[in-house]
């Protein structure tokens, strides 16, 4: 098998000469060509782009041109990501021969960095109802076991990383869907600050909701694509109008003095994590005090109070995104998509209002508590990833999970690996920091993973 | 606890939503999902699990006057 890059580390050869852009992203095509038809993780593969793209970043990189440090850099976009000339379906059949006519601004900041585009990646039904069976196509499965689910909704690029198909890509997260793959996959996955990423040209799932953000094999790798997709877009109305900060400017600065939070009512009584992810979370705890870092309690309201909040705002704005397509295609959906946004049209507009009330007061109670440390600490996941088929239909609405806090909030938060459970699958921590603040979680993150072992194992189908 | 909302109520809702279910998708709905969305909707409404607020509480939408 040939070898695996970080992107960091394949940038540093590119820049010294030592790996052509072309050699490292036929490395991925041959990788993908041999394990995707076992992980679905593409939904359309782009190989001549990508070779047109590698060619033309090895051309700039010989003649002192590169265009910083993703030139030449293999990745892939979710396919809700809008892509100029190229079909972008949400995975879904009412949008199969959808082919816009210009890329999400994130896709064109990606492409001006140099990025090498290696097509276009497998989704939960427009970033929510899977895994799903009865789409046009499979949904992605984990290369760490294909029995398994590579959670969703960013589920492609969770599989294509994890299994090294390409080095990065590109995810969106409404209550978790960059975390949860990162988690399940066994990689790093960051929601930044809303607004920090343009939304403009990502298909929309709830408007107040939606993070465009990244997911790569290490922090340091979400560091740097953070750094090409961040910035202020006058097309979208949440955008930030403020200065992006160099992301890697902290990050080996180590964990010493870092204040960090656990957030214990998640995982002990709210939604009770297994004694592995317990484990994980305890080991963590112990790697940053030996570090240096203060570690103390912090109680955030309940994680039952932040879901009531966070799903009647996504479920009735996802309603009101499809509604038109509800009354007259509903059959159309898969069927875990079609039944869960139905809920949002019986949902009340007092309701809604309700929530949104619900949801400042959670925003202030979660500053509050945040305010004397620098960090929040508690997984992304209470468990392994399950298998993938047979999962009971309403499941994912019956316990609470711990990332919809951060959507709610708006707050920055990454899923790491934590190591691994039962059948070898990958076990999360989830990293949360105050608003714009992501240097501060690159830092303890990265500090974390180059203090452990968990990033030298790759799947066996891919080792 | 809410009290479950009785399936006519629950199929006017469905057709004031306009939404084409069949009978069995609506049962299953009624049955499974919408006791867990009765909860859900309980639990922002209720002033218990929100001490902060009362009755001029902002919700966290804003608009900025000087343009959208």
């Amino acid at each position: 098998m040939a070898p695996h890059f970080t992107i960091a580390q394949a940038s540093a050869l590119i820049a010294a000469k030592k790996l052509s852009p072309v050699e490292l992203t036929q490395i991925c095509l041959d990788r993908t060509a041999k394990l995707d038809p076992q992980i679905n993780a593409f939904i359309l593969h782009t190989p001549e782009r990508a070779l047109a793209d590698a060619r033309a970043a090895e051309a700039r990189v010989m003649a002192g041109r590169a265009r910083g440090p993703l030139d030449g850099i293999p990745i892939a976009h979710k396919d809700i990501y809008c892509t100029k000339g190229l079909p972008t379906t949400a995975h879904s059949k009412l949008l199969q021969d959808h082919i816009p006519d210009t890329d999400a601004r994130t896709v064109t900041m990606l492409d001006d960095a140099g990025t090498v585009m290696l097509g276009k990646l497998s989704t939960h039904e427009f970033a929510m109802g899977g895994p799903s069976f009865d789409l046009p196509w499979p949904p992605a499965r984990n290369p760490w076991n294909p029995e398994y689910g590579p959670s969703g909704s960013s589920s492609g690029t969770g599989a294509g990383v994890a299994a090294g198909l390409f080095l990065g890509g590109t995810g969106s997260d409404t209550g978790g869907s960059i975390r949860g793959p990162a988690a399940f996959c066994g990689i790093a996955g960051i929601k930044p600050t809303y607004g920090l990423c343009s939304r403009m040209g990502i298909l929309p799932l709830s408007f107040t909701l939606d993070h465009a953000g990244p997911l790569a094999w290490t922090a340091e790798d979400c560091a740097m694509l953070l750094q090409a997709m961040a910035g202020h877009d006058p097309a979208d109305p949440a955008s930030a109008n403020r200065p992006v900060p160099n992301f890697r400017s902290d990050l080996h600065k180590g964990a010493k003095g870092l204040r960090i939070g656990v957030i214990r009512n998640f995982h002990e009584t709210d939604n009770p994590a297994n004694p592995a992810v317990c484990a994980a979370i305890d080991d963590a705890i112990a790697f940053y005090k030996s570090e240096g870092a203060i570690i103390s309690d912090v109680v955030l309201p309940s994680l039952e109070d932040y879901r009531a909040a966070g799903f009647l705002i996504l479920i009735t704005e996802a309603f009101a995104v499809h509604e038109p397509w509800l009354r007259t295609r509903y059959n159309d959906y898969g069927e875990l998509l079609r039944d869960r946004l139905a809920l949002g049209g019986l949902t009340s507009a007092a309701d809604y209002i309700q929530a949104t009330r619900r949801r400042r007061e959670l925003c202030l109670q979660t500053a509050e508590a945040m305010e004397p440390v620098d960090l929040l600490l508690t997984t992304a996941s209470p468990t392994e990833a399950p298998k993938i088929e047979g999962i009971p239909k309403w499941s994912s609405m019956e316990k609470p999970g711990y990332t919809m806090p951060f959507n709610l909030t708006g707050l920055p938060a990454i899923s790491v690996c934590a190591g691994y459970g039962a059948a070898g699958l990958p076990l999360s921590i989830q990293l949360v920091g105050k608003a714009f603040q992501e240097q501060t979680i690159f830092r303890a993150a990265h500090a974390y993973e180059t203090a452990t072992a968990w990033r030298d194992r790759r799947p066996p189908m891919a080792s | 606890m809410p009290l479950p909302t009785p399936r006519a109520d629950f199929d006017a809702l469905v057709r004031r939503a306009a939404l084409p279910l069949s009978e069995a998708q609506s049962a299953d709905i009624h049955t499974h999902a919408w006791p867990i969305m009765e909860t859900l909707i309980a639990r922002v409404r209720a002033t218990s699990t929100s001490p902060t607020r009362d009755r001029p509480a902002e919700p966290s939408h804003i608009f900025k006057p000087e343009g959208a």
